[in-house]
């Protein structure tokens, strides 16, 4: 991959590609895998890129995607991320989620199916129910209610978690 | 829990700038784990294996005397690399810059065709080979000597085409079996390298589906 490349168009979207794939991995290793295949399919993909969306939406489109499409290696470890169990302990990935709140969040939003993890992702980060659809492919009356539904049932784990 | 996700989602990122990308080495080179890519690639392989199988066949059955054997199991072979290059054109023109539900559907369809066409070439090829491999043996001398002399063993046996019928029986039934199971081979076969993910994206897609109505 050209450093230019991933300098300009991938590094100032790295926050998009960190918070999916953090959504579907459960470890450190997973994590940085799952990344650094996102940048690769990004830098593949470029040039199917067309300039009637915008260069963030098609970030996340490729990265669902590929989080969605992944092939997990074997007998990988199933660590948690450093951040999830030790909040104190200083690792580089931790610094990227500044509260236990966000954790503890993330580790309720790997409770879900992919396609809901895909659907509150969208959702937490703003995109309206019209764009959540064109990058789901779904129909956007039904993208509503599909979130009160997932948004209930993360607050019931996140009060389990925190009870 | 007192604060809602969203808050707790905004104050989780307040500076987003604070996210540290991993440390991406020689990315370029590194192999992809995407399920699309890792057929694409089992397929190249597969298709590079058939093509030297083809020809060290062709070229030890062609010293061994059997060039007509030899051709035909390269021409079986040859067909199969073939039908999986047409498959892999397809596959490779597919695009990741669609929705999700579109890719991976697109997907879905473009690897159930591809394991029906290959359960139907297998469902062929292996009969074929089998049948073609006895026949060659049974113009072998040792083979001759095998008929002729089950043949003076029961004289009563009806013959077709200078072979005992319970030979070509037993050869046909054989072949039946290698062709019926072939399908169910080839799904094992697959099974174990990705069901898991197979599943996940049949999973996947019916619940994408239900947001589509």
């Amino acid at each position: 991959m050209g450093s230019d490349f991933y300098t300009a168009f991938i590094l100032p979207y790295a926050g998009i590609i960190i918070k999916i794939c953090r959504a579907y991995t459960n470890s450190q290793d997973d994590f940085e895998d799952y990344y650094q295949e996102v940048c690769l399919q990004i830098w593949r993909s470029r040039n199917n890129f067309k300039e009637n969306s915008q260069w963030s939406t098609w970030i996340y489109k490729i990265s669902l995607n590929v989080c969605l499409t992944y092939l997990k290696k074997k007998n990988s470890q199933h660590q948690q991320f450093a951040s999830d169990t030790l909040p104190d302990e200083v690792v580089a990935d931790s610094q990227a989620f500044s509260g236990d709140a966000i954790n503890l969040l993330y580790d309720a939003i790997r409770h879900l199916s992919e396609t809901d993890r895909a659907l509150i992702l969208l959702y937490l980060e703003e995109k309206s129910y019209l764009e959540i659809a064109e990058i789901i492919g779904s129909n956007p009356n039904n993208i509503g209610v599909r979130i009160t539904r997932i948004k209930q049932r993360l607050n019931k784990i996140l009060n389990m978690e925190s009870n | 829990m007192t604060k809602s996700i969203e808050t707790i989602w905004q104050q989780g990122f307040i500076d987003e700038k604070a996210l540290v990308a991993p440390k991406i080495n020689d990315l370029y080179n590194q192999k992809s784990q995407n399920v699309i890519d890792k057929l694409q690639r089992t397929f190249r392989l597969n298709n590079l294996g058939i093509i030297i199988g083809a020809c060290l066949v062709l070229l030890v059955l062609s010293a061994f005397s059997m060039p007509v054997l030899g051709l035909f199991i390269a021409a079986i072979l040859f067909s199969q690399v073939w039908i999986s290059k047409k498959q892999l054109i397809k596959l490779e023109r597919m695009d990741k810059n669609i929705s999700s539900y579109q890719y991976i559907k697109s997907f879905d369809i473009w690897l159930k065709t591809a394991i029906a066409q290959h359960t139907r070439m297998y469902q062929f090829i292996y009969p074929a080979l089998f049948v073609a491999c006895i026949t060659q043996f049974g113009f072998s001398w040792v083979g001759q000597s095998i008929i002729q002399g089950f043949q003076m063993d029961f004289p009563n046996i009806p013959v077709l085409f200078g072979v005992p019928i319970v030979f070509s029986a037993g050869v046909l039934f054989i072949a039946f079996l290698l062709s019926y199971f072939a399908s169910a081979i080839y799904q094992l076969d697959m099974k174990p390298i990705y069901g898991r993910e197979f599943k996940k994206l049949e999973e996947i897609i019916t619940d994408m589906e239900t947001l589509r109505v």
